[in-house]
């Protein structure tokens, strides 16, 4: 499936980061510009250093670029006053971590029902809400219990739940897998391709080439730059997956990430 | 090279190391201005039995201050601790590094004594400027005067601080090179990423051990005001016993309950960030509950020592008022004090006649007095029958009286009591004497007297319900105002007569002996000039007899009493009662408001990465900060709320007593101690919350844009 052409959700436009003081400057991000559309799954790929988590800093303004614009439906990212951030985070983003960061005082349930009651969500609808994302991350099971009595990979799904429960318009995923044993990331990048399916815009940061191999386009950055991208296109996942590792042992460093 | 690690550490987190700080300054700065008090008194122009009473007051101080310092030193170390278990990290990474476990100790030992210098002398010179205003103070209570400006400082007092300090200082450092030297390099690195076992109770339980608790708390209320403190009997052991379990127990299923509560409205719970917070509670409530009892027992005591303290001191003061209308009362028992009912003492041979033996024994006589009254009060004819057939139990029985437990408590305590009879011209002769208007009885009137105000309401219901009596074959009716309150001596003690029949002259048999024998002497001249005098000529007197061998000979003095002689004394009263109770009050204030500062400090330090999430998930700075503030007040509200309530309802019956003894209302004083109260906790309380927001902030918590 090619990038379908409706107004991009996202759209980064010449994106600079710089680090450290004037005679020792570090460019993380060196002039990097791409788009992404209305329910596209994208994966960004590249060795350590590579610009890779600075980048998806700056989209979830987590962080600020040097210069350059990041546009989220047509809204400018980097202008906007520390006041608006956490309304714009709020109502526009879901993360989705390596650690599923998930309250450890909440049960599931409240986890998921806390980035909604966050938003303002009236009390009546969120009961249901976090119901049906949990049938869709099948999670359904598993509400009522603490973190601490879940495992890995429900608390992951349960952090994607909670990712996009309220909607968003993009879903930032950083090194989802990370922490999970292959049985389990399956099974989370299964997910994540059904809300993709369903709808859902996402990007996901991971120097994982089998999790890459689950989105419909990977961008790879090198020394802060675009180096290239692939479309997975109508390609099987096995081919898309067999593409990608091309570009990773080419770029090298990260062969051994092979599964 | 550590000294300055250390230092740079303690400027760095200057704001963590604040609440150890102001531990320590506050606790130097009392400690060195009440053990100063000697000194200040030292330079006051004062009499000498005022000299006396600073005495005693330094040697009850000098007690309560060995208390005071182990309540500090527990807290300074349990500050310490609070610093100790942050840094983990930072001393897991100095070993890493290759540093010696005993040069991180060093680190350690160079930190808290810096901090602890600068605190002490912070303290102490904060305690010389409390300790100058307090010997003003000193000096407006005694009454004595300071000639000029005067500094004051105490070098044994401060050498005394500084000996107690560095004791407690030395305790801290071996506590905490202990700690540091037991711990493992992987237990130091891992401490941020371990997070306490959140234990769940089941909710349920905690909802039925909450309503048991304030079943418990609401039964030992009933049981305390039913019977108040001096009942026989095993009610208030057991009122004590019940609110106490119930506190605990309060404390252990509150947040439970809460929770529980909050969860049945799915709008409250499900709006802003309130399930985060009853969450946060809840999680914490379970290693927090034991020492938010205990502040909360502190603060009760707290709040009741400053409020009785004051109290009393005022009531006092007011008793003492209303207890010096003479210059001076001589009081005797010409019969005997303990019923000998002898009719041959020197009483008799006088026909106890007192001002006529006074003019005899004492040469100035009309030169020292201008005025006397003699008061006799009755109690059995002469062939030792009792003149009136009830006895003050007989009324306490015959009288329905819902008024406080403490005062029918105290009337039921006086079984055999008589009831005395006091001729009307007596007493009118006695009004005349401070100007008051005396009472009318007709041919068969009679009025009880009562100078003890909190038993007016007894004896006006006595009156009321059995309005006619049978005194000497005379039926009498009590007149419409039927209790009178002219006070029968010179007393400290807030009155000295209760019970007594005022009848008509003719009522009380010829010829028979008084029980007691008052005489109100008005001196010739200014109350203070002729004192001296006065006193001396009655000791010239009759100095053998007085308060010596047979009541039955001290006649005709037994106990003199002095206007000025009672001021003298209990001003300084007054100073010692107020005193004890602003420093043991201020003490357990000042300590449970840093527990509970150092408790939320330390939450709010495991909590950061919580509140990141929250940020992380959107949440607006201002709601992140709201429920900060809720859970730092709920800390700091619930322990106060219970304690005041707790602290009320004892005080509605301490206030009975203090009321029969001295005729003061404690609600008066409420109000100043809340106010005390308010600010300092409330001071507390700002500072906690501040700083655990600027905790939360500075580590992205609820500012994650780094512009």
């Amino acid at each position: 499936m090619a990038p379908s052409h409706s107004r991009p959700v996202l759209s980064c436009q010449d994106v600079e980061k710089l680090y450290g003081s004037r005679n020792n400057v570090t460019r993380a991000l060196d002039g990097v510009s791409f788009d992404v559309a209305s329910g596209e799954y994208i994966a960004i790929m590249g060795p350590s250093g590579s610009g890779k988590t600075t980048m998806l800093n700056c989209v979830s303004t987590i962080d600020r670029p040097t210069s350059g614009h990041i546009y989220v439906d047509g809204q400018d990212i980097t202008a906007l006053r520390s006041s608006q951030l956490s309304r714009f985070r709020r109502e526009r983003l879901g993360f989705v971590f390596q650690d599923s960061n998930l309250l450890d005082t909440l049960t599931a349930r409240e986890n998921i029902a806390l980035a909604l009651t966050i938003n303002h969500a009236p009390a009546r609808e969120v009961p249901g809400r976090v119901e049906d994302v949990a049938a869709r991350l099948g999670v359904s099971e598993v509400l009522d219990k603490f973190p601490h009595q879940m495992s890995g990979g429900q608390k992951q799904r349960v952090a994607a739940a909670r990712a996009i429960v309220t909607n968003p318009s993009l879903v930032l995923a950083d090194e989802p897998t990370g922490a999970l044993d292959s049985k389990n990331s399956r099974r989370l990048l299964e997910s994540l391709e059904a809300l993709n399916a369903e709808g859902a815009t996402i990007i996901m940061v991971t120097h994982d080439s089998f999790a890459a191999s689950y989105a419909r386009r990977a961008l790879f950055l090198k020394d802060g730059r675009i180096w290239s991208e692939i479309v997975r296109g109508s390609k099987t996942r096995k081919q898309f997956f067999d593409e990608i590792m091309d570009v990773v042992s080419f770029l090298g460093g990260e062969g051994a990430d092979v599964r | 090279m550590y000294a300055k690690i250390a230092l740079g550490n303690v400027r760095k987190s200057f704001r963590d190391f604040s609440v150890f700080f102001l531990t320590l300054a506050f606790g130097v700065c009392v400690f060195y201005a009440f053990g100063s008090i000697t000194d200040q008194a030292a330079v006051l122009q004062m009499a000498e039995d005022q000299r006396r009473m600073v005495e005693a007051l330094v040697d009850i101080l000098g007690g309560v201050s060995v208390f005071i310092v182990v309540i500090l030193g527990f807290l300074v170390v349990y500050a310490n601790r609070f610093l100790i278990r942050r840094r983990k990290r930072e001393f897991g990474i100095y070993l890493t590094l290759g540093m010696d476990v005993r040069h991180v100790s060093l680190i350690v030992v160079i930190e808290t004594l810096a901090v602890g210098v600068v605190a002490l002398v912070a303290g102490l010179v904060l305690g010389l400027g409390l300790s100058q205003v307090m010997m003003y103070l000193t000096a407006h209570m005694f009454e004595a005067t300071i000639s000029g400006f005067v500094f004051a400082f105490s070098p044994s007092a401060c050498a005394n601080t500084v000996a107690c300090f560095a004791g407690i200082f030395l305790v801290t450092l071996v506590f905490n090179v202990t700690t540091v030297s037991r711990y493992h390099l992987i237990d130091l690195i891992n401490a941020d990423k371990v997070s306490e076992k959140v234990k769940l109770r089941s909710l349920p339980l905690s909802v039925v051990l909450f309503v048991v608790s304030v079943i418990l708390i609401g039964v030992a209320y009933a049981t305390l005001l039913e019977h108040g403190m001096m009942e026989e009997g095993p009610y208030f052991a057991v009122a004590t016993g019940l609110v106490t379990v119930g506190t605990l127990l309060f404390f252990f299923s509150i947040s439970g309950f809460l929770l529980r509560l909050v969860q049945t409205s799915r709008k409250v719970y499900l709006s802003g960030l309130n399930m985060f917070v009853m969450r946060q509670l809840n999680s914490r409530i379970n290693t927090a509950w034991l020492s938010i009892s205990l502040v909360c027992a502190m603060l009760f005591v707290a709040i009741c020592g400053v409020c009785t303290g004051f109290s009393v001191a005022t009531g006092m003061n007011e008793a003492l008022v209303a207890g010096t209308r003479y210059d001076m009362s001589l009081v005797s028992y010409p019969t005997g004090m303990i019923g000998e009912h002898a009719t041959d003492g020197p009483a008799a041979a006088d026909n106890y006649d007192a001002i006529a033996r006074l003019r005899a024994d004492i040469p100035a006589y009309d030169e020292l007095f201008r005025d006397a009254v003699q008061v006799d009060t009755y109690d059995r004819d002469a062939s030792g029958q009792p003149l009136v057939e009830q006895t003050v139990e007989w009324f306490t029985e015959n009288t329905s009286y819902d008024g406080n437990a403490t005062v029918t408590q105290m009337m039921a305590g006086n079984s055999e009591t008589l009831v005395t009879l006091v001729r009307v011209s007596d007493y009118n002769a006695l009004c005349a004497l401070i100007g008051e208007k005396g009472v009318d009885l007709g041919d068969d009137g009679c009025v009880w007297w009562s100078d003890m105000s909190s038993l007016n309401d007894f004896w006006r219901a006595a009156a009321e319900q059995n309005p006619e009596l049978t005194v000497q074959g005379r039926t009498l009716r009590f007149v419409d105002e039927a209790v009178v309150n002219a006070p029968l001596s010179d007393t400290a003690a807030g009155g000295t007569v209760s019970g007594a029949l005022i009848v008509p002259d003719d009522v009380v048999p010829e010829g028979i002996g008084p029980s007691m024998t008052a005489v109100n002497l008005m001196y010739n001249g200014e109350r203070a000039e002729v004192e001296e005098r006065a006193t001396a000529a009655i000791d010239a007197a009759y100095g053998d007899i007085m308060g010596q061998g047979e009541t039955i000979d001290a006649w005709p003095v037994w106990n003199p009493v002095s206007a000025q002689g009672l001021l003298d004394q209990s001003s300084g009263t007054t100073v010692v009662v107020t005193y004890l109770a602003i420093y043991i009050g201020f003490m357990l204030l000042v300590s449970c408001a840093t527990v509970l500062a150092l408790q939320q400090l330390s939450e709010a330090a495991d909590n950061v990465s919580r509140y990141r999430v929250l940020a992380e998930l959107g949440a607006e700075r201002s709601l992140i900060d709201r429920a900060l503030l809720v859970q730092v007040g709920v800390y700091f509200l619930f322990p106060l709320v219970v304690a005041v309530a707790h602290a009320a309802v004892a005080l509605s019956v301490v206030n009975d007593i203090v009321a029969l003894l001295t005729g003061y209302q404690i609600g008066t004083a409420l109000v100043g101690t809340v106010c005390f109260v308010v600010v300092l906790y409330g001071g507390y309380f700002l500072v906690t919350y501040l700083t655990s927001r600027s905790m939360v902030a500075r580590s992205g918590g609820g500012a994650p844009s780094r512009a």
